[in-house]
């Protein structure tokens, strides 16, 4: 979703959701890497049955990462995807099925927001490389090395769409990565893995949810299958939310912000591409071990239980006395539906509500009061009710004019609290230095410099020193002069601010609202209405495509911008139903509507013709350049990008003229696929599938649900498919072939239902409730024998803590130092050298690593002893310092860095702080170049 | 509007175009939009599918270019879509004198981007794409000189007529004008603009948008009417008006040894002045020490709000932009409420400049009028990027 503050905000609100993995690691064993054997119990004390990869959140930061070099090659970039993989399995351990999906062709709907971002991205991808050239240019004239330029061409993330070659070679990589893992990997013996490809129509995340969906309405399925969801998306909340599944867990990448970059130019770390100079890289580590990768800066995972969420929302949501029985499954899906105001993918979002002003909180306020007139939920099972959305929406619309006040009241004074900040910040600054620094002969040098020009000897000392006083006076105003000029920068400091003719706080915003961004008078209440009933079918659409199913392939918001809330007046008639039977665009077709002229090397040579010649008929899809439109946001990547849309009649009109031109590969990749199964040696299943094979049966053939913990479907036999004792090649070069393959593959297809079926919003019969995490409300009332409450971490209530006796700390403190870390060089060899805090971002890599080395290596001798004689010293719970020491990535200052580190540490930390305080509420993160916000 | 009435009053006469020209129209324009979408579309429409109307809904490819076409010109004049060149040239051919009046004002991407980064971005249009625009335009143009005057009647144009519409176009290019009068080549110089001014193969054909807009009135137009003939007679490459001049380091060694002197002079200047305060009169001072040097200081003047390129809530008040330079070298700006406020900052700015260590001449990216220009800049020698603001003269021309 794109709404990158919401899970934000809800972390920040509803705090135990959050639960920090446990990943056991590889063992490194003389040289040999001896890989986790997943097939015993999940370090994190809980067992899932189902965990389901949404691709493209694994593909885009494996194959062009922010925080690591960019893979040199396609098949680095796989391999990358693999590892990833095995990641994520090691560390959620699924017991039954893993379900991947790629993102295939997505509604049109999804379009608008696909094209803008590749639009983008392709202008940002050739910006980058043109700033790369020219200061790779002034590295290299000013005599710095960089490393050769890669011969291989600039990797154009748009490529990750469906159609192109590269999803195509994905798919065949991953093929080969499930059989390869289902004839290995002891963990994935008997689990059931279905790979869900770009060639299958819908986006990732729905085509899981889909999945689940229709899993939950046929007979066999079991209602309390745990299901773990891998995706950093916001959304995937809600869609998690939308199942009404118990026990639903979603895992993402935890975010940490300020992670240092490498340059781009040199891939080193400690500076900006800006920064580069070229110098030599210096070794990291005692074996150059940390060579790609600041140490310890390795993404760590987060669980998200959705069935915590539940319970806070359960507390939140409940109503007292109302006029119809109140239903807790109903009311999460009216709060789903409600989140989809403050922004989702396929609509923009309200302009009075905004996810940073609590908005949602305001929303369940206006929904708590409203609900009792409204005589019903919102919505039911996908559907909405539009009668009771209008009281909802006519409840913001009163209060939005004090909202658009009240923002810029807040604006006002947090932009002026910030320039406090700043100078109160400069005086401290100045106040650090030294007011007088004498200059010219007696001006300080620093140490070790030796006499190089002899000039050092001081030389009449008496006649310097009476010029420099003399000087003084001569100039004394120039202090003042100086200091003026601080000021002035001072000033001039505050970001030139976006112009805003909307004035949204003062009267009239309405009118100028859709005058400026409509272009229409506020009196054509005809095209008002219009955008309304969009938006109104906008968010029909939406629910749909949560709790049904994409309802329409054609359907999309046909605006740049949102209506009002106060304009969503008689909106109950405005929306009957969506048009049936659409399809989906074929991958290629797609790629024309999402891919700018730039990226037209992804498709065949006639079909790129069309997107830049003057005579095509298409040509105006393909603008050069784009208006955007910052709409009150502050950097360009958050801004509106006015693009025109794309007539799908007049698109598939032009395509048919070049159909004819494409390739039998061409045309293999332009088709619809499906997904496949796939299982290993040991399942049940395998024996089943087999004989299917081997009666060549052509018709679709049931699962027997007895043999697949009742996951139901349709098998067709395919083709191309991997059969035991057949060899799978490996796509990939530097991975052998898989000679001795006993893995089997599939055709899969969902269970399919009538067209008119409703898939139920409910709770499903059987399910358990999931026992509870949070402190129940009437705790202190009830009787618990005295024992006070104690807060759950991780999954399991009754978990064990582990304790270090004695000798253990005795054995930590003997064997730590030798086997990990670098040897002891000395105190003085991790201090950074001065100056290193000063100069911009480079302060970070230079004072992690002292940081971390401090922890590891007990420098100071009375810590050492310390170790072995008073281990109550340490009064942090000691598991918790155990993993900190397996994952060497300590989140939070230790006990020991301020011994042997520097004594600016407490500085750095403000200065971090800062940084956050200064982006401005407007933004979420500086922006990046060649950021992707996937979702 | 004129031309407006007429269309109307043509579809009122005429049921069954109106009824046609309806069908086309995209499901969510709004009135505005469509009403000169529609008069682009009928004025164009026999030239590509004959005299008869075309049959609707039958993906008729002759029928789909003019929608296409309409729709660049749409996206273009109302959404702040640039296309390439050429698609751009023809677009505004076809559109003729069909002009919007008040048509909203977009920044681009590339504008937004670059005013950040501040530096010259290339938009990627590689620039191969223009060979088959050459060889049509000249048959297109005659089409839309004679059905215009057919279809629908509308006074037939002369070639003067029309550069004299882009000409007043010029003045208010499309990022900064608040209220555009005619759309046609004041948008087209832009889209040009974003090409980058390194490459070399571009710079033939953008000569004309440099020499355009510079705002010298007098042979603008007859500047423009030689542009126009030359399009026509697709022989761009042969601009008597010539190239944007490249700065080369010549340029700046001609100007330290200047400097340098200026430098000195400025330096002996403020220390019998008692040292650099704030309460000098920075102007005389500069202006003294420049004149003594036998050089002049040329003070250039700009309404604030003419300068698209700044933030103009921040300093509402503040509406003089003042520009010093010396010798073609831009030594400093400034900003105030009446011209000589701003020329005391600005001078006191340049002043500034004198008291550091050395002054260095170097060739520096700045805005002119949206675009990115070379400019000679006076800077102090340690000083290493630098964020300058817009030009208010054309740096080529001080040359």
């Amino acid at each position: 979703m794109g709404v990158p503050a919401f899970f934000r905000w809800l972390s920040r609100k509803y705090p135990s959701i959050v639960v920090h993995s446990v990943e056991e690691k590889p063992k490194d064993c003389n040289g040999i890497k001896i890989p986790v054997d997943t097939s015993k119990p999940n370090p994190n004390e809980v067992e899932f049955d189902n965990l389901y990869l949404d691709m493209n959140g694994i593909i885009h930061p494996c194959s062009h990462p922010e925080d690591k070099p960019a893979p040199k090659s396609e098949d680095e970039m796989m391999v990358a995807i693999f590892e990833y993989m095995d990641r994520l399995f090691n560390i959620v351990r699924p017991r039954r099925l893993l379900y991947m999906a790629i993102d295939g062709v997505a509604p049109r709907a999804k379009m608008n927001q696909q094209r803008s971002r590749r639009f983008r991205a392709s202008k940002e991808g050739v910006e980058l490389t043109e700033e790369k050239k020219r200061l790779r240019e002034d590295v290299i004239s000013n005599g710095g090395y960089l490393p050769p330029e890669e011969a291989k061409e600039r990797f154009d993330s748009n490529c990750i769409t469906p159609g192109t070659e590269f999803m195509d070679n994905l798919a065949k990589c991953l093929r080969y990565y499930i059989a390869d893992r289902l004839n290995n990997d002891p963990g994935w013996k008997n689990i059931t893995v279905i790979l869900s490809d770009a060639s299958a129509p819908g986006e990732g995340e729905h085509k899981i949810m889909d999945y689940i969906r229709r899993q939950r309405a046929q007979p066999h399925h079991d209602p309390n299958t745990h299901h773990c969801l891998c995706g950093a998306d916001a959304d995937l909340i809600m869609l998690g939310l939308a199942t009404h599944e118990p026990f639903f867990t979603i895992i993402r990448e935890e975010f940490k912000p300020n992670q240092p970059k490498p340059c781009a130019l040199c891939s080193q770390f400690g500076h900006d591409l800006k920064e580069c100079q070229g110098l030599p890289r210096e070794k990291k580590g005692e074996h150059d071990e940390f060579a790609d990768r600041p140490p310890g800066c390795e993404q760590e995972f987060i669980f998200i239980r959705l069935n915590v969420l539940r319970e806070y929302l359960e507390k939140e949501l409940v109503m007292a006395s109302l006029p119809f029985p109140y239903d807790f499954e109903r009311a999460v899906d009216d709060w789903v539906f409600m989140c989809f105001f403050v922004g989702n993918d396929f609509l923009p979002h309200l302009p009075s509500l905004e996810i940073r002003e609590g908005a949602i909180d305001r929303l369940v306020t206006i929904y708590k009061n409203v609900v009792h007139k409204t005589g019903g939920y919102l919505t039911e099972s996908g559907f909405v009710n539009l009668e009771r959305v209008q009281m909802i929406m006519l409840a913001v619309g009163e209060v939005e004019d004090s909202i658009f006040k009240k923002r810029k009241d807040d604006d006002e004074s947090f932009k002026r609290r910030n320039k406090e900040k700043r100078k109160r910040m400069k005086r401290e600054k100045q106040q650090q230095q030294p007011s007088f620094l004498p200059s010219g002969q007696f001006a300080p040098q620093a140490l070790g410099h030796g006499n190089r020009s002899g000039s050092n000897v001081v030389s009449n000392p008496r006649q310097a020193a009476y010029e420099m006083r003399m000087q003084n006076a001569k100039f004394g105003g120039q202090d003042g002069g100086a200091s003026g000029t601080k000021r002035k920068a001072d000033d001039s400091d505050s970001e030139p601010e976006p112009e805003d003719n909307i004035r949204l706080w003062e009267d009239g915003w309405k009118q100028r609202y859709y005058k400026n961004k409509f272009d229409v008078e506020a009196s054509d209440e005809k095209f008002r209405r219009k955008v309304v009933q969009s938006y109104v079918e906008g968010l029909c659409w939406v629910l749909r495509y949560y709790y049904q199913g994409c309802a329409s392939w054609k359907w999309f918001f046909p605006f740049h911008y949102a209506p009002f809330a106060s304009d969503f007046e008689n909106i109950s008639d405005l929306f009957k139903d969506f048009e049936k039977g659409t399809k989906p665009f074929k991958p290629l077709e797609q790629l024309m509507g999402v891919f700018p002229a730039a990226s037209g090397n992804f498709l065949p040579e006639t079909w790129r013709t069309l997107m830049s010649d003057p005579d095509s008929s298409i040509i105006d899809f393909y603008p050069d350049d784009f208006a955007l439109d910052l709409n009150g946001k502050k950097y360009a990547w958050q801004g509106v990008a006015l693009l025109p849309f794309v007539d799908e009649r007049r698109l598939r009109a032009a395509l048919e003229e070049v159909y004819p031109d494409l390739t039998p590969d061409e045309m293999r990749r332009n088709s619809l696929g499906g997904d496949h199964l796939f299982v290993g040696k040991h399942h049940p299943l395998n024996d089943f599938l087999h004989e299917l094979y081997k009666a060549n049966s052509k018709e679709q053939t049931e699962i027997p649900p007895e043999l697949c913990h009742g996951i139901q479907g349709q098998l067709d036999t395919d083709e191309g498919a991997i059969l035991p004792n057949e060899v799978v090649e490996s796509p990939i070069p530097v991975l052998r072939n898989l000679t001795e393959n006993y893995s089997i593959s599939i055709k899969f297809k969902d269970p399919q239902f009538e067209e008119e079926f409703v898939f139920k919003a409910v709770v499903l019969k059987g399910a358990k409730k999931p026992p509870i995490t949070l402190k129940p409300g009437d705790f202190e009332k009830t009787n618990n024998n005295g024992r006070p409450w104690r807060p759950q971490i991780g999954f399991n209530h009754n978990r064990k803590s582990v304790h270090l006796d004695q000798s253990s700390f005795r054995t930590l403190g003997h064997v730590l130092p030798q086997t990990r870390g670098p040897p002891r060089g000395g105190q003085y060899s991790n201090i950074p050298p001065p100056g290193a805090y000063n100069s911009g971002s480079a302060y970070r890599m230079s004072s992690r690593q002292p940081q971390m080395q401090n922890f590891v290596t007990p420098i100071d001798p009375r810590a050492q002893t310390s170790w072995g004689n008073r281990p109550p010293l340490y009064n942090q719970p000691p598991q918790r310092l155990y993993g900190l020491m397996q994952n060497l990535a300590p989140p939070f200052q230790n006990p020991q860095s301020g011994q042997g580190g520097p004594s600016q540490y407490y500085q750095r930390h403000g200065d971090r702080n800062r940084q956050g305080y200064n982006q401005g509420r407007n933004s979420q993160y500086p922006p990046q170049s060649g950021r992707y916000n996937w979702k | 509007m004129a031309s407006e009435d007429e269309v109307s009053e043509f579809l009122s006469q005429n049921r069954e175009a109106a009824a046609w020209v309806e069908a086309v129209r995209g499901e969510c324009e709004s009135d505005k939009m469509w009403r000169y979408r529609r008069e682009f579309i009928l004025r164009n429409l026999s030239d590509f599918c004959g005299p008869r109307l075309p049959p609707l809904h039958s993906n008729d490819r002759a029928l789909d270019r003019v929608l296409a076409y309409s729709m660049v010109w749409s996206n273009h004049v109302f959404t702040g879509c640039r296309y390439p060149q050429p698609v751009m040239e023809k677009v505004l051919e076809m559109a003729g004198n069909l002009k919007v009046k008040d048509a909203p004002v977009h920044t681009c991407r590339d504008d937004l981007v670059s005013k950040v980064k501040k530096r010259g971005i290339a938009s990627n249009n590689e620039g191969g794409l223009e060979e088959p625009s050459k060889k049509i335009k000249p048959i297109e143009e005659m089409k839309v000189a004679d059905s215009s005057s057919t279809k629908i009647q509308e006074p037939p144009r002369h070639e003067t007529q029309v550069s004299s519409d882009r000409d007043s176009g010029d003045l208010n290019p499309c990022t900064s004008a608040t209220q555009r009068t005619d759309t046609n080549l004041g948008n087209c110089e832009t889209s040009q603009s974003s090409q980058p001014v390194s490459t070399t193969d571009s710079k033939p054909a953008k000569s004309p948008a440099v020499a355009k807009s510079e705002p010298i009135a007098p042979q603008e137009k007859i500047a423009l009417v030689e542009i126009r003939q030359e399009t026509s007679t697709k022989s761009t490459l042969q601009s008597p008006i010539k190239p944007p001049r490249k700065l080369t380091v010549e340029d700046t060694k001609e100007r330290q040894a200047f400097f340098n002197r200026l430098y000195k002079a400025v330096a002996w200047k403020l220390v019998s002045a008692g040292g650099f305060s704030q309460s000098l009169n920075h102007t005389e001072l500069l202006n003294s020490c420049i004149e003594s040097l036998k050089a002049s200081l040329d003070i250039a003047f700009v309404p604030l709000k003419e300068l698209a390129d700044l933030p103009q809530n921040k300093t509402s008040q503040e509406n003089m932009v003042c520009e010093l330079r010396c010798k073609a070298v831009y030594l400093g700006m400034g900003c105030g409420k009446s011209k000589d406020n701003a020329k005391a900052v600005a001078s006191r700015e340049a002043i500034k400049l004198f008291l550091k260590k050395k002054v260095v001449v170097r060739i520096c990216k700045r805005k002119y009028s949206g675009r990115d220009v070379e400019d000679l800049v006076l800077l102090d020698e340690e000083s290493r990027s630098v964020n300058l603001p817009p030009a208010l003269k054309n740096p080529q021309d001080l040359l």
